[in-house]
């Protein structure tokens, strides 16, 4: 049902569309990083360093917006568990962005003769958190209650596989001196996804609050 | 926790128009109850039940139990003027008898034969006035009619008034809807302040005052009972659609 105000009604649903315009530009830079990763295109990186201004932009005018909505309007119930879930999403979403920003701005550091099994399987490590943003995304505009936890979930195999990861460029760099340096840059790659993973917890956990107004006891 | 107020099987009718439909309500001792709707939902109608005023009402026919205290109110171990001596009320727009001040206050003592000595007249108006925070300003002008203050002074005189013969129940209906800002706060401070000693109910059109000074809240659409619990809980996460959309302004 809609609001009665219809000046307030068209502000919470600006806020909505800024939310879906700041999920659906980061799931792009999601993407290009990950090609950056494949192709090490550095123009391609360079874009998604330029880009991460937008989501910036965006994370601070949904803010203000928020809190001016706030004070002047005194929301409650549905609307305020919004707003407040709202507040404490952006700021997942921002920091997201910024490890996508530094995901393409490694990837153009690694050199190309790095074995391409380490590539395969940072992108596919990529591919997960990616996917797992992408369906977090869907939940939180679908609200749908059935999917917070499996998606919350899927962190623990984003663990998994980083663990996995480090343990063999380590092995790998122990061997090989001269790859100290990509060492260092993969390790990181792979620690940004990791923590991307862990942003999507949290917004799993707002998006619980957001439909049954208390977090999830697990 | 106890109930002060319990109704069961609740149904109004003015004639052959159902206003309340089956409501079973209670009301805990010592907290403030909100009861919250769309106009014409029936609120009114509900709180005038409480303390029977609506037995004035030709047309008006009330169906089902209510009790103070776990005695039924319509039997006849209670008057009607014992059981509006135990339950007050306070209305939308501050209704002052044309009298002083002072008098004001000690006219429910005086009917209801509390005492017949000036002091202890004196020490009951001076302690409902200030109980309900209004003797500071008006100690040195007692003698001044009541009609003479402002909106919200006038309010508070009609709390005093209600406070005077003891009663255990306040019911208000929108007590704030015609004062400013400043005149309200005071209000809900009081009846923040009062609670300790009296069990409140209060329907207000103010969401935002619901939710400042109330314990729990019930939601009325349609003279039906749509969803009542902590006020807490009502304004974060309603369990009823209804509830949600009334309280955020949504049409319905
Ligand atoms: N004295 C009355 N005579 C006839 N109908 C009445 C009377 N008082 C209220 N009603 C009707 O009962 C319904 C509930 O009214 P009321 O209790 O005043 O609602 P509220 O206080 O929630 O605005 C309305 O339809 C109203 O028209
Ligand atoms: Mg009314």
């Amino acid at each position: 049902m809609k609001h009665a105000d219809k000046f307030y009604e068209t502000q919470l649903n600006s806020i909505n569309e800024k939310l879906v315009k700041m999920g659906s530009l980061l799931e792009k830079q999601f993407t290009s990083a990950l090609e950056v990763l494949d192709t090490r295109d550095e123009q391609l990186a360079q874009k998604v360093v330029d880009n991460d201004h937008e989501i910036n932009q965006l994370n601070h005018e949904i803010s203000d917006f928020v809190f001016q909505i706030i004070a002047m309007r005194q929301p409650i119930a549905d609307d305020l568990r919004f707003l407040f879930c709202t507040i404490k999403i952006i700021r997942d979403l921002e920091r997201i962005g910024d490890h996508i920003t530094s995901i393409a701005k490694k990837a153009t550091r690694v050199s190309k003769n790095i074995p391409s099994e380490f590539t395969e399987k940072l992108l596919n490590l990529g591919k997960q958190a990616s996917m797992m943003t992408h369906d977090a995304l869907n939940c939180l505009f679908e609200k749908r209650l059935s999917q917070v936890a499996k998606i919350a979930k899927r962190d623990d195999l984003i663990d998994e596989l980083h663990g996995e990861f480090i343990s063999d460029v380590l092995a790998y760099m122990k061997k090989h001196d001269d790859f100290i340096p990509d060492s260092l840059s993969l390790i990181q790659m792979s620690k940004a996804i990791e923590r991307v993973g862990d942003h999507i917890t949290n917004i799993m956990e707002e998006v619980h609050f957001l439909i049954e107004g208390q977090y999830s006891s697990d | 926790m106890v109930n002060a107020i319990n109704t069961k099987n609740l149904n109004v009718y003015y004639r052959d128009q159902q206003a309340i439909h089956n409501i079973s309500l209670d009301f805990l001792k010592n907290k403030v109850t909100a009861l919250i709707g769309p106009s014409g939902c029936g609120k009114s109608t509900f709180l005038r039940c409480l303390n029977r005023m609506n037995d004035v009402i030709d047309i008006c026919r009330v169906e089902g139990n209510i009790s103070l205290n776990g005695i039924d109110i319509y039997s006849k171990e209670i008057e009607v003027e014992y059981l509006r001596e135990k339950i007050g009320m306070i209305f939308q727009k501050p209704n002052p008898f044309p009298k002083s001040i002072y008098d004001n206050v000690a006219y429910g003592p005086r009917i209801h034969g509390f005492t017949d000595k000036k002091e202890e007249m004196d020490l009951i108006v001076e302690t409902s006035l200030k109980k309900a925070g209004l003797f500071e300003e008006v100690k040195d002008r007692l003698e001044d009619m009541g009609t003479s203050l402002s909106g919200g002074q006038q309010q508070r005189l009609c709390i005093a008034r209600a406070i005077a013969i003891k009663p255990e129940v306040i019911l208000m209906d929108e007590p704030c809807s015609a004062l400013d800002p400043i005149a309200t706060s005071i209000i809900e401070e009081l009846i923040t302040d009062l609670k300790k000693s009296y069990t409140i109910i209060i329907v207000t059109h103010s969401m935002q005052q619901a939710a400042r000074v109330s314990d729990k809240t019930a939601f009325f659409h349609l003279g039906n009972l749509i969803e009542e619990g902590d006020t807490s809980k009502i304004f974060t996460k309603p369990d009823h659609q209804k509830t949600n959309d009334y309280i955020t302004g949504r049409f319905g």
